[in-house]
């Protein structure tokens, strides 16, 4: 038996934290393709859906003001929503690395917590 | 540097842990438990701070906290089991298995062994024996399943032999010993070796069982693992669409590929089509007209490699160059239909925005399947698809898969102005192994359904090769063991159920030789001999042959057996044929061809077939591949045709008009021929021994250009027949009068002749020029038409007997 909790310990100390560590880089690595980031802010201004309108043959200042606003409303809409996606994705993936960080600090004292908090309710008990 | 017994088994101790709560505690049961102890917590919480507000919750405070700590405690160590579990299950998914890779992986500390064997280890309860431990463990039972053996007399035959130690020193020792490894190991002991030969079970049928069980485990654990990387890889990125157009129309018309969906699932498919996948992106990557046209010769194995790509698209697994595209397949049915019932023009308008669209939207990957067939139909509607199309080519926001059958691209597309836009890809057939790999890829997937062993699916492979005639591979061995899967139930789809199916879906005996048909082999001779009067080494040969084919000993990629019988006419060589289709095939599937007929310089066509519609020998084999192929007067086709026989004799199948591959595997190819007859004659004048003088009768045929010596070199036999003898000529004239006995008999009468009716006969009607026909010719002439006047005029009637004398005979003969 002691045998087996030692070997649990070994276990919890060594090859189990650099795994944690790993899903955990895995899971914000996850997010930040998720949210596609890098991608949306390439394309930051790009129309939304790629919708436009193409200027006519001739000019009419009319009709290419009219087209200018147009594209240009599309653009911002298209801004507006990636930037916000953007925001909510980092702050995700911010909110995974302190969470992350706060499990690898939670693993490292596990067995001292809950060796602790038997002890103290063995203690009581006796 | 070698790991001892020691270092093994102390490897194996590490999975204790995880091994023990596999077995103990199943992922449902690990979901409850967290459930509840999460629940006991939360409880404890809310009693324990609600108290001081709702005094209808009047527990002690001590009792609320503790309830909360051991809950809390309880869920924390249930977490940490799991976390220790899952690390062990899926910790080995990082190294390859032994079947993923030859190269040797790096061993240290505890990678020495895999999960697998670290079960078998650990289920060994004397260190002595490891038989025990293989037996016991669902990892090694499994294996012996995949065998095709019967575990319980298996266990019961190997349990009580002599104790095996672990065979260290035969377990590979420069990587992680794996379940194929150790499975090796332990065939290497002949016990173990015969105990599975007992059951009809090869070493390597066990090796591929203990592969297919590695391989199932690993995938097993991948597609438990969902938070690996890969896992994480294959989800669509949310913000993805958001760079991206719409294409509004594609949408409205597309389907899913012409594929069955199990290429979506199966991860062979990229060891499958490798090559043609990395062909494809090897075209996309090029900096014009990077289009790729699969060619294949049918819809369906061209329809699998769309479906890889698709596959490949939606795990993140597609090269960079292909990004974040989605795969659309062109409904092109549904084009065409919905542009006749609109106005005219209506077809290329539809086309046009449709491809504006999708290159504008810059994530689209368009299909078109079958490219050919729908410009036809769209010439018919007065568009030309190509031209169209041609717009868009070049554009590199629009990626083309196109395909087409390999007919349609020899006929209409190769060489033509379309083509300098597309890179072909001409689609590979897929070895043994992978198609193994691939059907149990595909039968793990329907586990539930039935289990499948090794035999069967090797049965299986072998039959979608062999026998399934009009579809290619992969696709003809997936479908069929996927119809055998969901017609068996709850079976055990072995060998001799995957080949009984498949006899009695293609009528073509297969697998082990039965008791009845055993009889028949071994008394083939006899039974040809009632018959064929003489000949003997025709029979001989043509029996040696079948008994070849049917053991398993001969080349079963060629015809059953391909015979040249020459000689005279009238002398048993058709009637070779014709009693070998009765005795062995049941009188059901002779076929014949008068190849006189084809010595026109477009007889090639007329076999074969054009790309317009089938040919004559394709048809007849396709609609009957098993049976007797007879060819008269083979040496009156012209050379083409010879030359078609060459390949067909070699390699037991030709390609048709349309690009199809025919097979003649499951065939007795007998060509006829009398050219020789004159020179036989002359020798027999001459008093010489034929069987002596053959070499020289066929070298006759070959100076005389009848046949050229390679295609008579490609015959399994070249048989002579002899002009009959004066014994054989009576035996033959009693033979046709008994036939003509039974007839008569059938209906009611007694056909009774005087002994000396058969010498008149063979006095008074045999031409050595036309054999045994001049026999039957003049006994239609004389002793039938005696017997049809007696009945007539004598008014007999059923019950009656018809006796005839010479004189009655040489009446009619007179006459």
């Amino acid at each position: 038996m002691s045998l087996v909790f030692f070997k649990y310990i070994y276990w919890h100390y060594t090859a189990a934290i650099p795994t944690l560590v790993s899903h955990i880089g895995n899971a914000v690595s996850f997010l930040w393709q998720f949210f596609s980031i890098p991608q949306l802010l390439r394309t930051l201004f790009s129309p939304w859906h790629r919708l436009h309108e193409s200027y006519k043959k001739g000019f009419d200042i009319k009709d290419a003001i009219s087209t200018f606003i147009i594209n240009t409303l599309m653009r911002a809409v298209g801004a507006v929503v990636r930037l916000v996606i953007v925001c909510v994705g980092i702050v995700i993936m911010v909110a995974a690395g302190v969470a992350g960080s706060t499990a690898i600090i939670l693993w490292l004292l596990f067995p001292a917590v809950i060796g602790g908090i038997i002890g103290v309710i063995v203690y009581f008990m006796v | 540097m070698k790991n001892t017994q020691l270092d093994i088994f102390s490897a194996a101790e590490d999975f204790r842990a995880s091994i023990m709560l596999e077995g103990r505690l199943s992922n449902s049961h690990q979901r409850q438990l967290i459930n509840i102890f999460i629940g006991i917590t939360f409880a404890a919480a809310v009693i324990f701070f609600g108290s001081e507000y709702v005094s209808v919750i009047s527990l002690p405070a001590w009792l609320s906290q503790l309830a909360a700590i051991v809950g809390l405690v309880s869920l924390l160590i249930i977490l940490v089991a799991s976390a220790l579990r899952w690390f062990y299950l899926f910790f080995r998914l990082a190294t390859p298995t032994s079947a993923q890779s030859n190269e040797s992986t790096q061993s240290d500390g505890w990678e020495i062994v895999s999960y697998p064997v670290a079960d078998i280890l650990l289920h060994i309860k004397d260190e002595r024996d490891v038989v025990v431990g293989f037996l016991e463990s669902r990892f090694g039972q499994m294996v012996c399943i995949r065998s095709g053996v019967r575990l319980d007399k298996f266990q019961s035959t190997l349990i009580n032999t002599d104790r095996l130690p672990l065979p260290v020193d035969k377990l590979t020792v420069d990587r992680p010993a794996t379940l194929t490894n150790l499975t090796k190991a332990l065939l290497t002991d002949d016990r173990i070796q015969e105990a599975f030969l007992s059951s009809v079970v090869t070493t390597e049928t066990v090796l591929q069982a203990a592969n297919w069980v590695e391989r199932a485990d690993r995938r097993f654990r991948v597609a438990t693992c969902f938070w690996s990387r890969e896992h994480l890889n294959s989800i669509t990125p949310f913000g993805q669409g958001f760079s991206y157009g719409t294409a509004y129309t594609l949408e409205k018309f597309s389907r899913t590929p012409s594929s069955n969906p199990v290429f979506l699932e199966a991860d062979t498919t990229d060891t499958a089509f490798a090559r043609d996948l990395q062909a494809v992106f090897n075209i996309f990557s090029r900096p014009r007209d990077a289009n790729a046209l699969l060619v294949g010769a049918t819809d369906g194995g061209v329809g699998d490699v769309v479906t890889t790509v698709q596959a490949h698209l939606r795990s993140g697994e597609a090269p960079s160059i292909l990004g974040d595209r989605k795969l659309y397949v062109l409904d092109t049915r549904a084009l065409i239909t919905v542009a006749k019932g609109g106005p005219a023009g209506q077809l290329e308008r539809l086309l046009e925005k449709l491809l504006t669209e999708a290159t504008m939207a810059g994530n689209v990957l368009l299909v078109i399947e079958g490219i050919v067939q729908f410009q036809e139909e769209a010439e018919r509607l007065g568009v030309d698809v190509y031209a169209v199309l041609d717009v868009f080519f070049d554009h590199p926001q629009l990626p083309i898969i196109a395909t087409s059958s390999t007919s349609d691209y020899h006929n209409y597309l190769e060489g033509r102005e379309v083509m300098s836009h597309f890179g072909a890809v001409l689609v590979h057939d897929v070895d043994d192994d992978t198609l193994l790999r691939l059907l149990s890829e595909v039968a793990d997937a329907r586990e539930g359904q039935a289990i499948c062993t090794v035999g069967g699916l090797q049965a299986v492979a072998r039959a979608g090769r062999d026998l399934i005639t009009d579809d290619e591979m992969p696709h003809a061995a997936v479908n069929l063991l996927l119809e055998i899967i969901s017609t068996h139930p709850s079976e055990r789809i072995n060998k001799s159920l995957v080949e009984s199916y498949v006899s009695e879906l293609t009528g073509i005996p297969t697998g082990e030789v039965q008791k009845q048909e055993r009889a028949a082999l071994s008394s083939l001779e006899e039974r040809l001999h009632e018959r064929i009067i003489g000949q003997d080494e025709a029979v001989k040969a043509v029996a040696a042959a079948l008994r070849r084919n049917r053991s398993g000993v001969e080349d079963q990629n060629r015809p059953i057996g391909t015979f040249l019988f020459f000689g005279p006419t009238g002398v048993g060589k058709t009637e070779t044929a014709k009693t070998l289709n009765r005795v062995y095939f049941d009188d059901s599937g002779m076929r014949r061809l008068d190849m006189s007929e084809y010595s026109q310089p477009d007889a090639i066509d007329h076999l074969r077939g054009t790309s317009e519609g089938g040919g004559r020998l394709s048809n007849i084999v396709r609609e009957h591949p098993y049976g007797v192929l007879l060819l008269d007067e083979f040496d009156k086709a012209s050379p083409a045709v010879h030359d078609l026989f060459l390949q067909i004799l070699d390699e037991g199948h030709f390609t048709d008009g349309t690009g199809r591959l025919v097979s003649l595997d499951n065939m007795i190819i007998i060509a006829t021929s009398n050219a020789g007859a004159g020179k036989i004659f002359s020798l027999v004048a001459e008093g010489a021994d034929l069987q002596t003088r053959k070499d020289e009768i066929i070298e006759s045929l070959i100076t005389d250009g009848v046949f050229r010596p390679e295609l008579l070199n490609r015959f399994d036999a070249t048989v002579l027949y002899h002009p009959l003898s004066s014994d054989d000529i009576i035996q033959i004239t009693n033979l046709i009068l008994e036939e003509m006995k039974s007839r008569l008999s059938e209906r009611g009468y007694r056909l009774q002749l005087d002994d000396d009716v058969a010498t008149y006969v063979v006095e008074h009607g045999y031409d050595p020029k036309f054999g045994a026909r001049s026999i039957r010719r003049v006994i239609q002439n004389t002793v039938e038409n005696a017997a049809a006047d007696k009945i007539i005029n004598k008014g007999l009637s059923a019950g009656d007997e018809i006796h005839l004398s010479v004189a009655d005979i040489s009446l009619i003969d007179s006459n």
